[in-house]
């Protein structure tokens, strides 16, 4: 099947450290804190129909969802894709996964034929809408979320033709910021170029392309051998989303897991269907959720790529919480009802290998966005974070404690970043004792983070779940604590929903609790 | 000038003489002693000049590579550290980036924090992000903070505040009071990095605090001895950087030997490379306990951060990676009957098998000489007499469990050991892009040599360069490395007017600077070469490029303006005339060559070839009636064709069938493999 071993090792790890390099340049070259600190964006390289051939390990929810990003460049632009081109896209109803989240995909040429593409995905703090940050609590339409992007080349010969994204300068907040974002994005994807073409010249395109080949076939083998050990079981389970936001409470996704004929079919039959609120989750995020759980169950010294999920037959319904239709309003989904996708896909495969499944992490990535004005610059301003919490206890080990679980891993940014980009003062940042669930592997423990906002006249939105419903233990170990929001202004506390948005003072606190992740086993003593 | 290189390993000390006056080198290795490492630096400096009959006041400066620093934080038996921060950060450490190492690994973890829980002190005191004041700290704070430390079992202290790197004045408030009312090894997070990211800064700083007592109590104690032994003698340390440090410099700087004693191996090895005009090599450092690898294209990288075990630490350091295999490493059985070999090592006590000192556990070196490859009579010189009835029964124990033949357990015992060198070579090799198959292997330490056509057949390596003295090459690396002084100075400049006299004035105090430490060192002030650098970006971006500028420049603002500007356009493809530029950080690196040693001075002695012949089994698993030379009675250009066996004082080198050893000019053997 290989022809070559060691040549196939070297091209190998020459394309993950070429997508490795992308995103090394889009975060040294990056203007907002978001990406150049918390390095929210991912980097890929993709054959010519779009199947993802090697990618840097950075951000879960993004790297399985891109394929389809490229996929729909290549639909909806086909030719026009020529040399030293590049296409913009953000729809989630083609790819996308929410509108901050701007893919860019480059076309690699050799002798006036396509060989490759190079796309990186990362989170602009403001894309326009109703609410600075562009995750608006209460909307209800996607057209309040800020500007959709259809697939358009945004880059001819290499520059960036600014006319082309009028409409996303227009809307922003920052758009000074955006262009910067951008440019970053546009070096990610020349470095990532010019790498591939330096591997080419030394084993020429035949060999490389016949590497990507290659690679696919060998992780299909891999994952197969992985689950050949469960032919014939199956399981399902269901959970909930506390709720959309907008009065819907309760919001089950329900999933089916197959082992059969060598492939795991997943189904979301029974699941709710769309909502009027914005945790509607775009079916590339989707996928990417049940990718990562099957990855991480079975894949992890395994090359991702899109041999990995060609065991996978999933079937999500249309107009379904996971497959949801324009004009649904799709912030959230992608953070948040995200990662319930991954809680729902493992307690569905605890049935199947109780040893091998944790037990359920803090299941949301506490979304908080700021925006006002500077009062230092008198510029506006977006803030955008997620927070770490508890990861829920394995078989032998307790769970980390504040941690980014599953489907992100964006750092934080560091406060003598933060303080200096923002008119935001940091008042604690720790650990949230005894918030995870004991047994006999305690579940970790979440964060406690206390910001102040100097400026007035700010509007905050929170996006947060499991302010309800407790992430879940395993084997009777117990749940870890629900998170919790909070307001503080002149020594007054009032709690917050789990999702809003708020117009603020100077002077107000806004503290958020993280949840703890769930207990493993049996506690030894209560 | 007399110079003396002492590198200790985890198995044996080495030490090397050299005069610059003759050029001559002596070498001389005595078996460490890992508790108190100093006691066999010592005793090796003793009996080298002794048996040299050198005058030991003729001794102008020591050069010494360390493992005290690293093996503190491998085995975490460092001090106890009480960290003071900012009030409402205290779980700085434990939260750290609040990233997990792999996306994919379902049990997220990171590795324990440093400082427990009940150790985190937090202090009410608080600076905004210019180092304004917002938050005054008051007496009360600090002594509630000294009253904390007093009632904890504590050794050392570790302060690092929010933006103390923009204003010290609480960090050096603290610290002053902290040294005066107790005893405590106390660094402040201003003084050991004065960077922002509170993360990064506090981890670097506590590690330095973890490391400090121990490393410098260690360093006092060797220098006392050296005063009596040799009093005029200078003793400096190696840094991770690949430079050198003077001992007295190192407080608070003890971070910088993290990794001192393997960058004398990379710097030795690749310097050997280099002469024989080699530019790609694989340094291969193996000896008792473990292999220390890296590559090297040009010139030796040194990277501006690293980790240890996960811990991040804002230093320079050479790009080394280090795994458990040695000649030491002891051969074992698990449960589901698989032989697996190290990390586990016999060290020097007991040893293998074969030193007959209480070891019954098979290793590498057991299984060497059960294939016949090793001498019992003539290794290490003789020095070390091997026992070959306690190898045979101790491979016959790991050979019973597997039911095989005693040779065909040792064979598996070496293939085991080199699958995981291989391993490691790929990482640092075609994980960074770089096929092995166009480089050197530099095999060195007392053991590289002995298996390295095994390890370079795997790979596809076609050639080997044996050092002259393979056993001693990161002692003699300490003896070549530059002198080497990093300084920097944060400037935080847009370019205005005015801005290039500050440039120009920073430039003239980080030279002097430099000068001054080097000066210290025993360095010559006209043969310090600067190397200038400004780190420079975009405003608004957080990273920045390093800008090398021309030393004597009148303009450094427009030069450097257009080398950044190019510079970042080659690397990221565009660049942006409108947007200010930020000149964030002035760089002088001082180095000083060191005495003129070149590879034309190394003489090696010579003694009558005297071939005799064994049999060996070679790595294709046949016998051979094989030929011993010794390296020392071969002469320039002879050939060798294996299979062959060559001895010589400090290693064997294992010539299979289907290479050729050739032992050059200057001392070093080419081994390269035969087309087939």
């Amino acid at each position: 099947m290989i022809d070559d071993p060691i040549l196939f090792e070297v091209i190998k790890n020459s394309l993950i450290s070429s997508s490795r390099e992308m995103s090394q340049a889009l975060r040294r070259t990056a203007f907002s804190p978001n990406i150049k600190e918390r390095r929210d964006c991912s980097c890929a390289i993709f054959d010519t129909t779009g199947r993802l051939v090697a990618q840097s390990k950075d951000i879960p929810v993004h790297l399985g969802a891109m394929p389809m990003s490229v996929k729909a460049c290549i639909e909806q632009l086909g030719e026009e894709m020529v040399e030293d081109t590049m296409a913009l896209l953000n729809d989630p109803f083609s790819g996308g996964s929410h509108l901050p989240d701007l893919t860019l995909v480059s076309p690699v040429f050799h002798r006036n034929e396509r060989v490759a593409f190079t796309a990186n995905r990362a989170h602009h703090a403001d894309v326009g809408g109703i609410s600075p940050g562009s995750m608006p609590g209460m909307a209800t339409s996607i057209d309040e979320e800020g500007v959709l992007i259809k697939p358009r080349i945004i880059v001819r010969d290499g520059k960036l033709v600014k006319e082309t994204i009028e409409d996303l300068l227009d809307s922003t907040r920052t758009p000074n910021e955006r262009l910067g974002d951008l440019s970053a994005q546009i070096a990610a994807n020349i470095v990532g170029g010019r790498r591939l073409q330096e591997v080419a010249k030394n084993h020429g395109w035949d060999i490389v392309t016949r590497t990507f080949y290659e690679l696919r076939d060998y992780s299909a083998q891999m994952m197969k051998n992985a689950i050949s050990e469960l032919e014939g079981k199956d399981s399902e389970f269901v959970d909930f989303m506390d709720s959309d936001g907008v009065g819907n409470w309760r919001i089950p996704i329900k999933i089916k897991i197959k082992f059969e004929h060598k492939v795991i079919s997943v189904d979301f039959e029974g699941t709710a269907s769309q909502v009027l609120g914005n945790i509607n989750c775009p079916l590339a995020s989707t996928l990417s959720s049940i990718y990562y759980v099957f990855i991480t169950i079975f894949g992890t010294g395994i090359p991702t790529n899109e041999g990995c999920w060609s065991i996978l037959d999933v079937r999500v319904p249309i107009g379904s919480l996971l497959n949801p239709q324009y004009p649904a309003p799709v912030s959230a989904g992608n953070v948040e009802t995200s990662q319930r996708i991954v809680d729902v896909a493992l307690g569905a495969l605890a049935d199947i290998i109780p040893n091998r499944i944790p037990a359920c992490s803090q299941g949301t990535m506490n979304n908080l966005t700021i925006g006002g004005i500077d009062y230092r610059t008198g510029k506006p301003f977006s803030f955008y974070e997620t927070i770490g919490g508890g990861a829920g206890a394995i078989k032998g080990a307790n769970g980390a404690s504040g941690i980014q679980v599953h489907m992100t891993n964006t750092l934080n940014t560091p406060i003598e970043a933060l303080e200096i980009a923002y008119p935001l003062c940091i008042r604690a940042y720790k650990i949230r004792q005894n918030s995870g669930g004991l047994g006999r592997w305690n579940g970790g423990e979440g964060i406690v983070r206390e910001i102040e906002i100097l400026a007035d006249d700010c509007e905050v939105s929170i996006q947060s779940e499991r302010r309800y419903l407790q992430p879940w233990g395993l084997q009777g170990g117990m749940p870890g604590k629900a998170g919790l929001n909070e307001l503080e202004y002149q020594k007054t506390k009032r709690k917050l929903e789990a999702k809003t948005t708020i117009k603020t003072l100077a002077g107000t606190i806004i503290r958020i609790e993280t949840p703890g992740g769930g207990g493993w086993g049996i506690p030894s003593k209560i | 000038m007399r110079t003396i290189g002492v590198d200790v390993g985890g198995t044996f000390t080495d030490i090397i003489l050299f005069d610059s006056m003759s050029g001559k080198i002596a070498v001389h290795k005595i078996p460490s002693t890992p508790n108190s490492q100093d006691i066999a630096v010592v005793r090796g400096i003793e009996e080298i000049l002794q048996r040299e009959q050198i005058e030991p006041e003729s001794i102008d400066s020591v050069v010494h590579g360390t493992t005290v620093a690293t093996n503190a934080m491998l085995e975490r038996k460092g001090a106890r550290v009480g960290l003071v921060t900012t009030k409402g950060i205290e779980d700085v450490l434990e939260i750290g980036r609040q990233n997990r190492f792999d996306i994919y690994d379902i049990h997220a973890s990171r590795p324990e924090p440093l400082v427990r829980r009940s150790d985190r002190i937090g202090v009410a005191e608080r600076l905004d992000s210019k180092g304004i004041p917002l938050l005054e700290l008051t007496e009360e704070e600090i002594k509630g903070a000294i009253s904390r430390i007093k009632e904890l079992d504590l050794q050392s202290i570790a302060i690092s505040l929010l933006f103390s790197y923009q204003n010290p004045k609480h960090e050096l408030q603290l610290l002053s009071r902290i040294k005066q009312e107790t005893n405590l090894y106390t660094v402040a997070s201003s003084g050991v990095l004065p960077e922002f990211r509170e993360y990064e800064r506090t981890s670097t700083t506590v590690l330095e605090a973890y490391l400090g007592p121990l490393v410098i109590s260690y360093l006092e104690k060797l220098e006392d001895s050296l005063r009596t032994l040799c009093p005029k003698a200078k003793l400096t340390v190696m840094q991770s950087n690949g430079g050198t440090i003077l001992c007295s410099e190192t407080e608070g700087r003890t971070i910088g030997l993290a990794i001192s004693g393997l960058a004398g191996g990379v710097i030795g090895g690749w310097n050997i490379g280099r002469n024989s005009g080699y530019t790609k090599s694989i340094t291969l450092d193996m000896g008792g306990t473990s292999c220390d690898i890296s590559s090297v294209v040009e010139k030796i990288i040194v990277r501006p951060d690293n980790d240890v075990e996960g811990l991040p630490i804002r230093v320079p350091a050479v790009d080394v990676k280090t795994i458990g295999a040695g000649g030491g490493s002891i051969a074992w059985i698990d449960e589901i009957g698989v032989l697996h070999v190290g990390p586990q090592s016999a060290g020097a006590e007991p040893g293998p098998a074969a030193y007959g000192k209480g070891g019954e556990k098979a290793t590498v070196t057991d299984a060497n000489l059960l294939l016949g490859r090793l001498n019992p009579h003539n290794f290490l010189g003789g020095r070390v007499p091997l026992d070959v009835v306690s190898s045979r029964d101790a491979i016959k124990r790991i050979a019973e469990s597997l039911s095989l033949s005693i040779e065909r357990a040792a064979l598996g015992i070496i293939k085991i050991s080199t699958t995981n060198m291989v391993q490691a070579i790929r990482e640092v090799t075609v994980e960074r892009g770089h096929d092995p198959r166009t480089f050197t292997l530099i095999p060195f330490g007392g053991a590289g040599p002995t298996q390295s056509c095994e390890i370079a057949e795997v790979l596809g390596i076609n050639q080997v360069l044996v050092p002259p003295y393979p056993g001693i090459t990161s002692a003699y690396g300490l003896i070549v490395a530059d002198f080497r002084v990093d300084t920097m100075k944060s400037v935080m400049l847009t370019g205005k007017k005015e801005d290039e006299k500050i440039i120009q004035a920073v430039f003239v105090e980080l030279k002097q600077k430099t000068i001054t430490r080097l000066v210290k060192q025993g360095v010559d002030e006209n043969s310090v070469r600067f190397e200038l650098g400004i780190d420079m970006r975009y405003a608004g971006q957080s990273h920045e490029l390093a800008v090398a500028v021309s030393d004597n420049s009148t303009d450094y603002l427009t030069s450097s303006r257009e080398l950044f500007e190019r510079i970042h356009e080659q690397e990221f493809g565009y660049r942006l005339p409108d947007r200010e530029i930020e000149w964030v950080t002035v760089r002088v690196v001082g180095v000083a060559p060191q005495l003129g040693i070149s590879k034309t001075e190394i003489s090696q002695r010579k003694i009558k070839q005297n071939i005799h012949k064994r049999t060996v089994i070679m790595p294709d698993g046949k016998e051979y009636s094989t030929r011993i030379f010794q390296r020392e009675g071969l002469q320039e250009g002879e050939v060798i064709e294996g299979p062959a066996i060559v001895e010589q004082l400090d290693t064997t080198i294992v010539i299979p069938p289907s290479w050729r050893a050739i032992q050059q000019k200057n001392g070093t053997m080419i081994i390269r493999r035969l087309s087939t």
